[in-house]
């Protein structure tokens, strides 16, 4: 989808925004509002950025930087440095983006760990409380039922994919050893 | 069809607002998921049918932020609406697992899969120009977040395939 007659630089900068939007997109799914993508894009590309470039770059307010900034701060997904000699603030990614991936696989088992010992605590809550009975009760054990169901499946699909990412560089591995024969 | 939101039970209504608390702060942590976003989904998977109002009651947020989350959960295929007869309201009901899971990962596979052609593009268009481009400020760094999340999508892509699969085996 090149569009013709722009000179390289526009090129590179129409490059940037498609990757912007689609971070907006994938930001969707994660139930996150355009500003809040758009903000976390910039993050990602640039690793350190100011409040005054991400003026420049997204054209939002100083407000909206700087109140953006705080909730993904507050959410531990940013965190701040800096303010040297009465300079700006530096954000960046709490998580570098290259050990985002490795770090995220290796959580998702201590996320399904903390949601299965949540559940169960909450229906021997039921139970021992004798809470079986009273109104709202079986929407609890409904929804416990459920996100057994989520977790699970999701716990699954996980394992497995772990278990074909290890074959995956085993045999990558003896490919290695074999050429280096 | 009538609707009132059902009172619970005040001890079960403080398992629900923990349930609400847990729901909300795992999916940050973990997921990086928007609070106010977990907090809503989190009341259709225990109440599972809502109005707005409800919602605003439960919640106690505003009437503009309820239905910015309602339109996202809608966009997603999560929830469904109809129009409580006989009335102006809209009742939003979720849908029944694992019905949910392929209505939710299924289109969200399409945006993945989209994202991932596009980046394909993009890594193209860089490679073939990176000569006239490696000297313009931001090149590389643009070239190694597409590169990074070429990496990534297919990874997620595969996990949602999985949950899809692995979510069908309980319906039998």
């Amino acid at each position: 989808m090149r569009v013709a007659n722009l000179n390289p630089e526009e090129e590179l900068k129409a490059i940037e925004k498609r990757l912007v939007e689609i971070i907006v997109d994938l930001g969707f799914l994660k139930g996150r509002s355009r500003k809040t993508s758009e903000i976390l894009a910039h993050l990602y590309i640039y690793n350190k950025v100011t409040q005054r470039m991400l003026r420049e770059i997204t054209g939002y307010s100083t407000g909206t930087v700087s109140s953006t900034l705080r909730e993904l701060q507050r959410l531990g997904l940013i965190c701040r440095s800096g303010d040297l000699h009465g300079r700006e603030y530096v954000y960046e990614l709490a998580v570098p983006v290259s050990q985002q991936l490795s770090r995220y696989s290796g959580m998702m088992d201590q996320y399904f760990r903390v949601w299965n010992e949540f559940l169960e605590r909450l229906e021997n809550e039921l139970r021992k409380k004798q809470l079986s009975k009273k109104k709202g009760a079986d929407n609890i054990f409904r929804f416990i039922e459920k996100m057994r169901v989520v977790i699970q499946a999701s716990a699954n699909a996980v394992s497995k994919l772990q278990s074909t990412a290890l074959e995956v560089q085993q045999e990558k591995g003896v490919r290695r050893r074999v050429r280096r024969l | 069809m009538r609707h009132s939101l059902e009172e619970f039970d005040p001890e079960i209504r403080r398992m629900e607002k923990d349930i609400v608390t847990f729901f909300r702060e795992k999916g940050a942590e973990f997921g990086g998921k928007d609070p106010i976003f977990m907090t809503i989904l989190a009341y259709f998977y225990i109440r599972e049918k809502l109005t707005q109002q409800d919602l605003r009651d439960l919640t106690g947020f505003s009437a503009g932020t309820v239905s910015k989350v309602i339109r996202q959960l809608l966009q997603f295929n999560l929830i469904t609406k109809a129009t409580i007869p006989g009335t102006h309201k809209h009742l939003y009901a979720m849908e029944q697992l694992p019905v949910a899971f392929s209505q939710f990962y299924l289109p969200a596979s399409r945006v993945l899969s989209k994202s991932e052609n596009e980046l394909k593009q993009m890594k193209e268009e860089l490679t073939v120009h990176a000569q006239e481009m490696q000297s313009i400020k931001g090149f590389n760094e643009v070239l190694a977040a597409v590169s990074l999340m070429l990496r990534s999508v297919p990874l997620a892509l595969a996990i949602f395939a999985g949950i899809i699969k692995e979510a069908e085996k309980h319906t039998k």
